[in-house]
C-alpha cells in the first residue's frame, strides 16, 4: 500500500534500456567514408531509385516538426537524430538511458531498387554506426540494417557484423 | 542541326522547382502554418521520375549560373534566344503532384501555378504556363482549371502518363471536360506517381528501365483515351504527349487497328479506324527524339507515322536531350521542319489558334 515505487534506499536498481532509438546521417555524405568511390560517384549523379513518387520526403508529410521533437532539431543544422552531443544530453543523459539500441531507418537500402546500391548502403550503414555512433558512445549499441529482399546478402551482412560486434558492445 | 530560323514554338520546356519562399506568398495563412510546424518547408519536393543530378536530368554547360544572371536571364540565354524561340510551353513538375493529401497538394499546385504566372509569365512575353493540376482527385483539378483559366497565357493543363489511374477512365472526365471547355490542351508528360510498379509485371531496378517503359505508358494511355471514348465524348479535346518519343508511334497504329477490326463490337463508338482519330486528336513532342541519327530512318519513320501534323518542338530544357544548340534531329525535310517548328504548334493548341486568329479562346 502506497510503497514508493523506487526504492531509493536500494543497493540496486533497475537499468534502463530504450530500444529505440533512431539515429540519422545528416546527409547522405556522411555514408561517403564507407562507400567505395564508385559508389559515392552513383550516389552523387544516379541517386536513389526508390517504390515511391517522391524521392526526398514522404508523400504523406507527418504532423508538428515533421514527426520529430520540436526541440531535437541540432543548432549547427541536420535532421533530428543527427548530433551524438545533442542526443547525449538531451536523452541518454537526461532520461538516464544505460543501453540505448540504435534503429537506423534511414538510407539503409532497404527501399532501393537497385540491387547492388542496396547491399552498398546497408553496408555503410552498419559501419557508420558503429563508427559515428557506437564506438564513441559506449552506451549505444548497433542494429544491423539489411534489405530484407536480398536474403543472400542479408544473411551474410549478419553473420559478418554478428561477428564483428563485441556482445558487450564495448 | 539548328533551329534554321526564328519563330519557333518549344512545347516543352521546364522551370526550376520554386522553393517553399517563393511559394509562400501564394499559400493562405492556415497552410502557410502547416507548412512550417509540419516542417514541410523545409522539403525537397522532388518527383522521383526526374533525378536532378543524373546525365541525363540535367545538363553540364546548363548547371552554372553567371554572375548577377537572374534565373530568367539564365532561361533566356539557355533556352530561348539559342533556338529563336518565339513562344515556350513551360511546364513546372513540382512534388505536389505526388502528395496523398489531396487538399495540400491543390493548395500546392495552386501556389506553383501563381508563382508561374507572377513570377515567370508577368516577365516573359514569350512563355505559356501548364496549370499543374492533382489527377487523383478531379474535383480539385477542375477547380484548378476553372480557376486559372481566365488567364489565357496558361494553354495546358498538365497530368503524369502513369498517375493513380489509367488516363481516359471516366473518373477523369471532369478534368477532360474542363479542359475542352476552357480551349485548354490535355498535355500528359512522362513520368509516374509510382502508385503502381511502372511495368506491368512489377518493379524493375534501374532507371533505364523506367525512362525505357516511359513509350509504353505512353501507348496505354493512348489507346484507352480511345477506348474509353474520351475522344467521341470530347470532340474538341486536343492531346499532347511530352517527352513521350514517337517512333513507337506506327506499330501502334498497325496493332491499334488490327486488334480494333477484331473485336470492336466491344466498343462500338469506335465508329473509324483508330489511328485516324489518334492522327487528328494526339500530338506528342520531339525531344527527346527516340530514332537513330540516320537521318534516312528517321525519314523513314516518319513515313509510317504518315502524318505530318503530329510532332511539336520542343527542347527538353533543361534535360540532356541534345548538345550544343542543335535542337533538331538531322535528316528532316525542310517543309517538315516548318511544319514542326511553327505550324503543328499554332493548330495543336486552341488557345493559340485563337491567339493567331487575334481572337477569345
Amino acid at each position: 500500500m502506497n510503497a514508493p515505487l523506487v526504492d531509493t534506499t536500494a543497493s540496486q536498481r533497475l537499468a534502463f534500456v530504450d530500444c529505440d532509438i533512431h539515429p540519422i546521417q545528416r546527409s547522405l555524405a556522411d555514408l561517403f567514408p564507407y562507400m567505395s568511390a564508385r559508389w559515392v560517384a552513383h550516389a552523387k549523379s544516379i541517386g536513389p531509385h526508390i517504390r515511391q513518387g517522391l524521392s526526398a520526403m514522404q508523400a504523406h508529410p507527418r504532423m508538428m516538426a515533421a514527426g520529430q521533437r520540436a526541440d531535437a532539431y541540432p543548432e549547427r543544422g541536420g535532421p533530428p537524430g543527427s548530433d551524438l552531443a545533442l542526443m547525449q544530453r538531451q536523452h541518454l543523459d537526461n532520461a538516464g538511458v544505460e543501453i540505448g539500441m540504435l534503429v537506423s531507418l534511414s538510407k539503409g537500402g532497404m527501399e532501393e531498387r537497385n540491387t547492388e546500391y542496396a547491399r552498398v548502403l546497408s553496408h555503410a550503414v552498419n559501419d557508420w554506426q558503429i563508427e559515428a555512433w557506437v564506438r564513441p558512445e559506449p552506451r549505444l549499441r548497433a542494429g544491423i540494417v539489411v534489405p530484407q529482399e536480398d536474403p543472400e546478402f542479408a544473411a551474410k551482412e549478419i553473420r559478418a557484423r554478428a561477428r564483428a560486434i563485441p556482445p558487450s558492445g564495448k | 542541326m539548328k533551329v534554321p530560323y526564328p519563330g519557333a514554338i518549344d512545347c516543352d520546356l521546364h522551370l526550376p522547382l520554386p522553393g517553399m519562399a517563393q511559394l509562400a506568398p501564394f499559400i493562405d495563412a492556415f497552410w502557410r502554418e502547416q507548412f512550417l510546424t509540419r516542417r514541410i518547408d523545409r522539403m525537397d519536393f522532388a518527383l522521383t521520375s526526374f533525378p536532378a543530378r543524373t546525365p541525363l536530368g540535367a545538363r553540364e554547360d546548363w548547371q552554372a549560373t553567371r554572375e548577377g544572371e537572374t534565373p530568367l536571364d539564365k532561361l533566356r540565354r539557355e533556352a530561348l534566344d539559342p533556338h529563336g524561340t518565339r513562344i515556350a510551353v513551360a511546364s513546372i513538375l513540382h512534388g505536389a503532384i505526388g502528395l496523398y493529401n489531396d487538399d495540400m497538394a491543390a493548395v500546392l499546385c495552386s501556389a506553383v501555378n501563381e508563382h508561374m504566372a507572377r513570377d515567370w509569365l508577368d516577365h516573359e512575353p514569350r512563355l505559356r504556363g501548364s496549370i499543374l493540376v492533382v489527377a487523383s482527385s478531379p474535383e480539385h483539378a477542375v477547380r484548378e482549371i476553372e480557376r486559372v483559366a481566365p488567364d489565357e497565357r496558361f494553354v495546358q493543363a498538365l497530368t503524369l502518363v502513369m498517375g493513380d489511374t489509367l488516363p481516359g477512365k471516366r473518373a477523369l472526365w471532369p478534368i477532360y471536360r474542363a479542359c475542352e471547355k476552357r480551349g485548354l490542351a490535355l498535355a500528359i508528360h512522362a513520368g509516374s506517381l509510382y502508385r503502381q510498379a511502372p511495368t506491368g509485371s512489377g518493379w524493375p531496378s534501374f532507371h533505364v528501365e523506367d525512362y525505357v517503359g516511359q513509350s509504353t505508358a505512353f501507348e496505354n494511355a493512348i489507346v484507352a483515351l480511345l477506348a474509353e471514348g474520351v475522344f467521341n465524348e470530347f470532340p474538341d479535346l486536343r492531346v499532347v504527349c511530352l517527352e513521350s518519343g514517337f517512333t513507337w508511334l506506327p506499330t501502334l497504329l498497325w496493332r491499334l487497328n488490327k486488334e480494333w477490326r477484331g473485336v470492336r463490337q466491344e466498343v462500338p463508338w469506335l465508329d473509324r479506324l483508330p489511328s485516324e482519330v489518334v492522327r487528328e486528336r494526339v500530338r506528342l513532342t520531339l525531344q527527346p527524339v527516340d530514332a537513330p541519327p540516320d537521318g534516312v530512318q528517321l525519314r523513314k519513320t516518319l513515313a509510317q507515322i504518315a502524318c505530318d501534323d503530329m510532332i511539336l518542338f520542343s527542347t527538353d530544357y533543361p534535360h540532356a536531350q541534345f548538345a550544343g544548340e542543335e535542337a533538331l534531329p538531322d535528316g528532316l525535310p525542310d517543309d517538315l521542319i516548318r511544319k514542326i517548328l511553327i505550324d503543328n504548334p499554332m493548330a495543336s493548341y486552341p488557345r493559340l489558334v485563337a491567339e493567331k486568329k487575334g481572337g477569345r479562346p
